[in-house]
This record gives structure tokens, C-alpha cells and sequence, in this order.
């Protein structure tokens, strides 16, 4: 079943605290994807949700977001504060989470998308892109907690910072003892545009069972001059090259949305960026 | 009356004017000037630090070198005034010496969005994919690059004779009217050497131009040029034909060091 929602906030000085819970029974499954957005404002706003997702047996939750609130003005005035709970259990035997988001908005994020591996042979996923321009701060990752036998879990983190932003990634790995022959990978890559933004890794990872296998992989790399200036050379204009950039580094987040979605995050994407370079 | 005829009906593609350049502070340039038409192609040899790189840079619009004096015109336009990517648009290509690597971006899709951007500026619509992959594969047998090379991100783990290969396939994709050759026989085999020399000589029109920048005679055995430069100190101090070139491998680089020493104490 494929779901889709639409949050925004709209009057001035409010908050908003939505709270979703997705239970999919035996052998379902559901894609679930949800957009935000916030009109321009002044003041700071607070947007608090909290999102459960249930799977059971052989069940599937496919759940992508595509976070677009208020990100506040260039000197960083306004802007959502969004303050996000995200969990799932993977309950039966089979099971798998699949959590995607790309975020481009909000003043500040803090969001940790987690999945406790409950059932056997059961999968987590976590898919990231995280841009932040000029003050935006995000500070986001995930939880894999590994409880079942031969789960696995697989974690793809793509921060982009420009500006004066910074971008952290915040991630947990554990495999508690009874976990036996689980599994987890994880990449996290920052790009950084200019030099005065920041790109920030803090991953965790607690291993209490010997035959786990934990792998963790991160790079930094920046948009230099020298790229530019080749695809400028070739006819590409500044922009152009950014989005291109951009967009081959975010590739493997951005396909994991559902097909019309992952157009609209690319022109996100650029649009965020919009004027950071040059 | 007759002499400004001929004036006008022998228009240069390229006329450099003077040129001085430099950087942070640092005069590289002191007066270039050099005037190149379609068909030629021309040699500009010189030893290390004598500006050859820093003239390529100026003509395809680095902005980090500041041009202090001179002129410079392109198909008629003031090149100043234009963008380095509008330079390239107006048909300016300059091969890199150290090709740069952009990872995660695939050849193919560079290569089409150059492309594309090319032919916007000419009024055309976009190429289709099926029409682009032909061009793609044509132009690839040209310059007798791998198959294997274009599916992979740009110069990612290319060999140093497989980027300067690739600058050439790019050459040959965007069919420039005036080709810069920053010193693209260095780190090249002599197989290699002879592929990419083949490639632009197939690519070689009369209405296009070619400007190879090297310190070796030896590419010139392959590029045969009209008229070979010799830069030193940041200018132009000696004009002549490919036997020039011939009379520099010969004598070597003091010569000409000697030469404007011995003129300039006088």
C-alpha cells in the first residue's frame, strides 16, 4: 500500500506535535511518505513530532521523509526548530524498516530515525541526506539496535553544509549479546561548500556479541575551485556544476525515494543551495 | 586601401594584445602577443615557469590570475567579458594539464550536460539520449578511448595517460574552434603519446585552430605545427617554423636564456 501525507504550519507563534503510528500486520506492506513545509516567519517556531512504526512478521515499512519547514533567513532569523521522535520495532521474524529522508529545511533539526531489531533475520535501513546553508544547524542520524538473531542493519549518511551551517551526523550501532550473526554497515560522507561551514561524525557503536560484524565508513570531501573551474571550462555554469555534484554524491539516498519524489528532492536539493557557491 | 581590405577579410580567431598577467602580486606575463587564425596550429615551447600555463589559465578565465594590461579578442568579442563558461560556449577548449577529479559524477552525464549547455547557446534544442549515446560511441572510436572509461565518474581513478585521453574525447565531444593543449604529452607513454596526437589531428579543420603547449619537441613530431612560439620570461622572444622547434631540442633551453641575456645587457 503506498500512503502519503502533507504536514505545514501555517499560523504564526504555534507549534505543531503530530503523532504517527503505523502498525503493519503479517506479511504487509506500506510506503509511507510524508512532505513538510512552513511560510516564511520572523519568529522561530517548534514542530515536535512523534512517529512509532509496529512491523510484524515478513512485514515491510517502507517510511521516507522529504523535510522542507522554514529553514529561517541568511543572517538565520526564524525558522523551525524541529525536534523530531522517530522509532520503529522490527516485531516478528522477517521484518523489515526502511527509513529515507532528505532534509533541507528547518532552523534546527535534531532527528534519530531508530530501529530495535527485535525478530530474527530482521533488516533496518537508514537513508540520509541533510543539507544545511547559511545558520541552519542538523544534527541527525540513527539507531540500529540489534536484538534478534542474524539481523542486519545498513545505515547511508549524505551530509551537505554550505554557509556558515553545521551539519553532524549522530549515530548508534548496538548488538546486545543475544544477537548472534548480526550485521550492520554503515557510511557516512560530509561535503562541505566554502569554509566556514562544518561537517561533524559521531557514531557510537557497542558490540556485547563476538560473531557481530560492525563496519563503519566515512570520508569528508569539499567542492573545490579546481572542479569547478573544469566544469565551468567545459560550458557548465557554477550552479550547474554544484547541482550535478550534488546531486552524483546524493544518488544512492535520492533512489531510494519513490520515483516521482526523488525528482522533486533533486530540484530540493539545488534550490537549498541556491547562491552558496561563487 | 587594399591593405585594409586584406585586414579585414583575414580575421584572427584569436588576437592577443599585450598581455600582461600575474598572480598575488607576482608578474608572470610581461607582454604577449600573439595572433592565431583558423586552420593554424601553433607551438608555444618554453622552459619551466616561463608563463605557459599561466597564458592557458588567463585564456580560459581562471579568475585567480589578475590581468594587469592588454587585450585579448576571441571570434571578435572581447574575451574579458566573457565567463569562462561562455568562453568555453564560444567554442574555447583548453585540454588540462592535471585533468580534475569529479567523483560521483558520471562521464555520460557530464558530458551531456556540457553538451546541452554548447548547444543552448547555439539556439539548438537539447540532444535526445539516443542521438547523444551515438555521438558518444562515435567519438570514442576517434580518439580510440575504452568503452570502460565513460561509464565511470569523471577522471576518478584514471591513469594519468587515461585523463589526458579523456581530455582529448572531450575535445572531440564539444568540436571547439580554438583547442589550448596544456602540455598534454607529459605523463604520456609513447603509445599513448601517438593516440591522443592521432586524435587531434583527426579532429584538425580548417576552420578550427589548435594551440599546443609543450616542452618537448617530441609531440611535434606527431602535431606538426605552422608556427612555433618560444616563451620565456613571460613573453614571445622567438617566432619561427616546426624547425624551430628542431633548432631548440638541439640547442636546449640556455640558448635562448643566453641569447635575451647577452640583448639585454647591451
Amino acid at each position: 500500500m503506498e500512503l502519503s501525507t502533507y504536514f505545514r504550519i501555517n499560523a504564526a507563534n504555534t507549534g505543531q506535535f503530530e503523532r504517527t503510528l503505523i502498525v503493519a500486520d503479517d506479511d504487509s506492506y506500506v510506503s509511507y511518505l510524508e512532505g513538510c513545509t512552513a511560510p516564511q516567519r520572523d519568529e522561530n517556531q517548534l514542530h515536535a513530532a512523534v512517529v512509532e512504526i509496529v512491523v510484524m512478521e515478513n512485514a515491510e515499512v517502507k517510511y521516507s521523509t522529504v523535510q522542507n519547514w522554514y529553514p529561517g533567513d541568511k543572517q538565520g532569523n526564524g525558522g523551525i526548530y524541529n525536534f523530531v521522535t522517530k522509532r520503529g520495532i522490527c516485531r516478528g521474524n522477517n521484518s523489515k524498516i526502511s527509513w529515507t529522508q532528505v532534509e533541507t529545511g528547518s532552523a534546527i533539526t535534531w532527528k534519530y530515525p531508530s530501529c530495535i531489531l527485535k525478530g530474527d533475520n530482521s533488516y533496518g535501513e537508514f537513508y540520509s541526506v541533510a543539507v544545511t546553508n547559511n545558520h541552519q544547524q542538523a544534527d541527525t542520524g540513527t539507531k540500529m539496535i540489534h536484538v534478534g538473531k542474524s539481523t542486519r542493519s545498513r545505515i547511508v549518511s549524505k551530509g551537505i553544509s554550505a554557509g556558515v551551517s553545521n551539519n553532524s551526523y549522530r549515530g548508534l550501532v548496538k548488538v546486545l549479546k543475544g544477537a548472534e550473526n548480526s550485521r550492520n554497515f554503515s557510511q557516512c560522507d560530509s561535503l562541505l561548500l566554502g569554509d566556514k561551514c562544518g561537517a561533524h561524525t559521531f557514531p557510537y557503536i557497542e558490540v556485547d556479541n563476538p560473531t557481530a560484524v560492525v563496519e563503519h565508513e566515512a570520508t569528508t570531501s569539499k567542492i573545490g575551485e579546481d572542479q569547478l573551474f573544469y566544469c565551468n571550462q567545459r560550458g557548465i555554469s557554477t550552479e550547474d556544476a554544484v547541482a550535478l555534484i550534488i546531486n552524483g554524491y546524493a544518488k544512492e539516498v535520492l533512489n531510494k525515494l519513490p520515483m516521482e519524489f526523488a525528482v522533486e528532492a533533486q530540484k530540493l536539493l539545488q534550490i537549498s543551495l541556491e547562491g552558496s557557491v561563487g | 586601401m587594399d591593405k585594409n581590405n586584406l585586414k579585414y577579410t583575414t580575421v584572427n580567431m584569436l588576437s592577443i594584445k599585450n598581455l600582461h598577467a600575474g598572480i598575488n602580486g607576482n608578474k608572470i606575463l610581461n607582454g604577449i602577443n600573439l595572433e592565431v587564425k583558423a586552420g593554424e596550429t601553433h607551438a608555444i615551447m618554453g622552459p619551466n615557469g616561463s608563463g605557459k600555463s599561466t597564458l592557458s589559465a588567463v585564456l580560459a578565465g581562471r579568475d585567480i590570475f589578475e590581468v594587469t594590461q592588454g587585450e585579448i579578442t576571441f571570434n571578435g568579442k572581447n574575451i574579458f567579458d566573457m565567463s569562462p563558461e561562455q568562453r568555453s560556449r564560444e567554442g574555447l577548449f583548453l585540454s588540462f594539464q592535471y585533468p580534475v577529479e569529479i567523483p560521483g559524477v558520471s562521464m555520460v552525464n557530464f558530458m551531456k550536460t556540457a553538451i546541452n549547455e554548447h548547444r543552448k547557446y547555439k539556439g539548438l534544442e537539447p540532444l535526445s539520449a539516443s542521438d547523444f549515446l551515438k555521438l558518444m560511441r562515435d567519438r570514442k572510436e576517434l580518439v580510440e578511448i575504452d568503452a570502460a572509461l565513460t561509464n565511470r565518474a569523471v577522471n576518478e581513478g584514471f591513469s594519468g595517460g587515461e585523463k589526458k585521453r579523456n581530455e582529448i574525447f572531450q575535445m572531440a565531444m564539444l568540436e571547439p574552434k580554438l583547442s589550448i593543449l596544456d602540455e598534454t604529452d607529459s605523463g604520456l607513454d609513447i603509445d599513448a603519446l601517438r593516440i591522443v596526437a592521432n586524435g587531434v589531428n583527426k579532429l584538425k579543420r580548417p576552420d578550427n585552430a589548435t594551440i599546443v603547449i609543450t616542452h618537448y619537441q617530441r609531440l611535434l613530431d606527431y602535431i606538426i605545427p605552422d608556427f612555433v612560439h618560444i616563451l620565456y620570461n613571460g613573453r614571445i622572444v622567438k617566432t619561427g617554423g616546426k624547425e624551430l622547434a628542431l633548432e631548440l631540442e638541439e640547442k636546449g633551453y640556455d640558448w635562448i636564456k643566453n641569447t635575451e641575456e647577452s640583448e639585454s645587457n647591451l
